[in-house]
């Protein structure tokens, strides 16, 4: 349930930043932020995958869960993302449909 | 196709069991399928798709063999073309011409196990006696991860062996784990299998059984499908039932999505109930550490993904790639060039004058040998795609590449396949399987053979030699030669670009696909499957290629040879006699020589392929050509490097002139049209190279093209956008260099 709400939040979040909004929204230590957005060595935790594509499934088989371990390896058009011991590339506008949690 | 290694003659190869092989891409899927099967391994396809099947045998601890299907590596069992279904077509043991599927050996990456176990956490939901093969121990250890497997094994209910395929470490073990799965009453079970919420698996069920009740599928393959059905919307499993079922079935499926509430969490559903379940089997298992580790992979990245470093690296190793195929391939084609040449002459002289013999030396022989001269290309090639993707390169070159291709609407996925046409396109074609989807992938099949493949070269050496002269450029740095070999080069791919873009615009238009590519961690080839994948790819273009460029061969022969009027055979016979009596010995062997050469001409000027030269020629004449060029480019239909042969016919020299001949380059120097002059002149020589560059003379490229594709239409189109694009740029360089000119 709680991992429910902090994923609502963390679309709220996206929605607003997607609409015109910038920059990041930092709450109690922690930024809520799309991948698309992180600079090249950030890391943090995934929160959710946005999007009923066929894209997003596959992020998702990849690895990409609520809960996994992700940090940016190259940022950039393709970007390349590391999610666990996985890596693998894909491009900036797809990454944007993956919501993290950025350590700051 | 199939390319048959020995097979053991085991008398009961119809009863042996067969074992399904899964795993995630980059798992060491296929090392450790070598490993089980060594060299007992039969590669083919699945009729309709454009899967390769590999299969081997097998032997497992007890003696017993069995038969090892190694299916694609994938991410998951979700399918959204014919080609991704064949896994779990397999696995249900509904896949045409395969047999029932007794027992599974699911690969997993130990230093990355809750992603793989994703995949297995589908399998286990088929019920079939399973085995984990627990890979890469090693590497995790090494980034301080580490497994339990006991208490995995425990936990999945599922024997778990932990192997190291490169290393062959573990496959014993496997195979006494695998032989007690296969023959075991109860075999092990699986200790729990995903739960899904309650009104996905309701709607899941009603969909099953109507999918039972209205076709033959077994209760587990109808639950599997159904499930898939609804999950993937859009996807191919629900295609597949609407065309089996009907339209009522749509919106049935329909009725059944709208009664999951969650509209839009369709998807996430299946994850989140899929990674439940890996975390509650993994709990306990897994030790790794706090961080995120930085792997010797992402220090060789910084350099190898870097935009100015990594793409000049990546020019090198294309740079040397080409280097090789270019300049190692030549003794071992000279070598080839030779035996064949050896082989004409033994049976020229073995056997008797006449039709038969031409179409033994000329047809045959010099035809096959047209095609097997392009073996040590295609395998230095294949060796090196082989090298760099076993590696792990090949992932980052794509990724170098997206940015530029995804600007003719293609995306870095279609990289390999161009590469691979610049050596021949029928490899290249056949690369493009790896490209998800469709519209991208049929694009990139209908623009790759504009690369310049190996058969080209032979035609623009013997023009450039001929007719470019050898001045320098550039203070001397660059040869203008070599510079017009270049050019050559370039042009396939300059006109590659808007007509994928066009093609992208039109025919298949849709937003730049996906791109979504794994990075595997870089490691040491493995030679043992760099050098089976050598082997299977270069003995594949030998059967293809050769069966049917052969077969055209011989009809151009008979084309080119026949109908030989008697009254002409009659006039050169009787003036034989006459030569004979009038001078002998040396001056009697130089004017019979001559006589022949003069009859050959004579004869060929006579034959059906003249008649469609001259039938021709209106057409050819804006691009400075006459009859006999317009008559050597029809004879090269089969296959672009015969023109060089069929050259050689015509300018009256014995058949087996070549690039190389000095004869040659000297015949078409002095050719001439009826008034006297020269034939061919730089705009010419041009025009002929432009028109090779661009057009489609190659069967073995339009039969692949149809079996990839499906269809004749396709070999068609392309045929006939590529002939229209040569005739447009063979037209516009000679004008342009009459213009200019060039024609001196």
């Amino acid at each position: 349930m709680a991992a429910r709400l902090v994923n609502l939040a963390g679309m709220f979040f996206f929605r607003f930043m997607r609409s015109g909004g910038h920059g990041e929204q930092v709450l109690g230590g922690v930024s809520l932020q799309s991948l698309a957005d992180w600079k090249e060595g950030d890391q943090g935790v995934v929160l959710d995958v946005l999007g009923n594509t066929r894209l997003s499934s596959r992020v998702r088989e990849l690895g990409v869960a609520s809960g996994a371990r992700v940090r940016v390896l190259r940022a950039g058009c393709p970007t390349v993302i590391q999610v666990e011991e996985g890596r693998f590339c894909l491009r900036r506008a797809d990454a944007a449909l993956i919501l993290a949690r950025r350590a700051v | 196709m199939d390319a048959t290694v020995p097979e053991s003659t085991e008398p009961s190869v119809q009863d042996l069991k067969a074992v399904a092989l899964v795993g995630n891409p980059n798992t060491g899927k296929t090392t450790l399928f070598n490993g089980l099967t060594g060299l007992f391994q039969r590669v083919g396809n699945y009729p309709g798709v454009t899967v390769e099947r590999k299969m081997g045998r097998m032997r497992l601890s007890n003696g017993a063999s069995v038969d090892l299907v190694d299916l694609p590596g994938t991410y998951s069992l979700a399918a959204h073309s014919p080609d991704e279904m064949i896994v779990a077509d397999v696995l249900l043991g509904q896949q045409e011409g395969e047999k029932p599927i007794g027992a599974v050996v699911a690969i997993v990456d130990a230093s990355n196990l809750q992603r793989h176990l994703y995949l297995v956490s589908q399998v286990v939901e088929l019920g079939l006696p399973t085995v984990i093969a627990l890979n890469m121990t090693d590497i995790a250890e090494a980034r301080g991860i580490q497994v339990d497997v006991e208490r995995l094994s425990a936990q999945i209910g599922l024997p778990v062996v932990p192997v190291c395929a490169s290393r062959k470490q573990g496959l014993d073990a496997l195979r006494e784990a695998l032989a007690r799965a296969v023959d075991a009453d109860a075999p092990a079970q699986v200790r729990s299998i995903p739960q899904f919420p309650e009104p996905l698996s309701a709607a899941v069920q009603d969909v099953a059984r109507k999918v039972q009740a209205h076709s033959g599928r077994s209760e587990k393959a109808a639950e599997l499908e159904a499930f898939r059905a609804v999950i993937d919307e859009g996807g191919y499993a629900e295609q597949r039932l609407i065309t089996e079922l009907g339209e009522s079935f749509a919106s049935y499926l329909q009725e059944a999505r709208s009664r999951f509430p969650q509209d839009g969490s369709l998807r996430t559903v299946e994850s989140d109930a899929r990674y439940a379940w890996v975390r509650e089997v993994v709990l306990g298992c897994v030790t790794r550490p706090d961080q995120l580790q930085t792997t010797p992979s992402d220090r060789i990245d910084r350099v190898l993904t870097h935009k100015v470093f990594g793409t000049l690296i990546f020019v090198a190793i294309m740079g040397l790639v080409f280097q090789a195929i270019y300049t190692w391939s030549g003794p071992l084609m000279d070598w080839i060039d030779g035996v064949f040449g050896w082989l004409g002459n033994w049976a020229g002289a073995a056997m008797p004058e006449g039709a038969l013999r031409s179409l033994v030396v000329d047809g045959v022989i010099a035809g096959a040998g047209g095609v097997v001269i392009f073996l040590p290309q295609i395998a230095i090639l294949f060796l090196f795609i082989s090298i760099l993707e076993d590696c792990g390169y090949m992932a980052r070159a794509a990724f170098l590449m997206d940015s530029l291709l995804t600007r003719c609407g293609l995306s870095g996925k279609s990289f390999i396949p161009m590469l691979s046409s610049f050596a021949c396109a029928v490899p290249g074609i056949m690369a493009t399987r790896t490209i998800e989807d469709r519209r991208d992938r049929f694009t990139t099949i209908l623009v790759a053979p504009l690369m310049s493949c190996s058969a080209r070269l032979p035609v623009y050496t013997i023009f450039i030699g001929a007719f470019i002269p050898e001045t320098r450029l550039l203070g001397g740095w660059v040869g203008l030669q070599g510079f017009t070999l270049l050019g050559m080069y370039a042009l396939g791919i300059f006109v590659a670009i808007p007509v994928a873009w066009v093609l992208k615009k039109t025919l298949f238009r849709s937003e730049p696909a996906p791109f979504i590519l794994e990075f595997p961690s870089y490691k040491l080839p493995d030679f043992r499957t760099v050098g089976l994948r050598v082997y299977l790819s270069s003995w594949a273009f030998i059967e293809r290629a050769g069966t049917i460029i052969l077969a055209a061969t011989v009809v151009m022969w008979a084309l080119a040879y026949f109908p030989r009027p008697s009254e002409t055979i009659a006039r050169y016979d009787a003036q034989e006699q006459e030569i004979r009596e009038m001078v002998s010995g040396e001056v009697l062997e130089g004017q019979l020589a001559e006589m022949e050469a003069q009859k050959a001409s004579e004869l060929m000027e006579a034959s059906f392929l003249a008649r469609a030269g001259h039938w021709i020629e209106p057409a050819v004449r804006p691009l400075g050509w006459d009859w006999r060029i317009g008559m050597a480019t029809i004879a090269s239909f089969p296959a672009r490097e015969v023109i060089v042969a069929t050259l050689g016919t015509i300018f009256s020299l014995d058949g087996d002139a070549d690039e190389s001949s000095g004869g040659l380059r000297e015949a078409l120097r002095s050719a001439t049209w009826p008034d006297g002059r020269p034939l061919f002149n730089v705009p010419v020589a041009l025009s002929v190279m432009v028109f090779f560059a661009l057009c489609a003379q190659c069967v073995s490229t339009l039969a692949v093209i149809r079996r990839e594709m499906g269809s004749w239409w396709w070999a068609l189109f392309t045929f006939s956008y590529m002939t229209g694009l040569a005739y447009l740029g063979a037209f516009v360089i000679y004008q342009a260099g009459m213009a200019l000119g060039w024609g001196g």
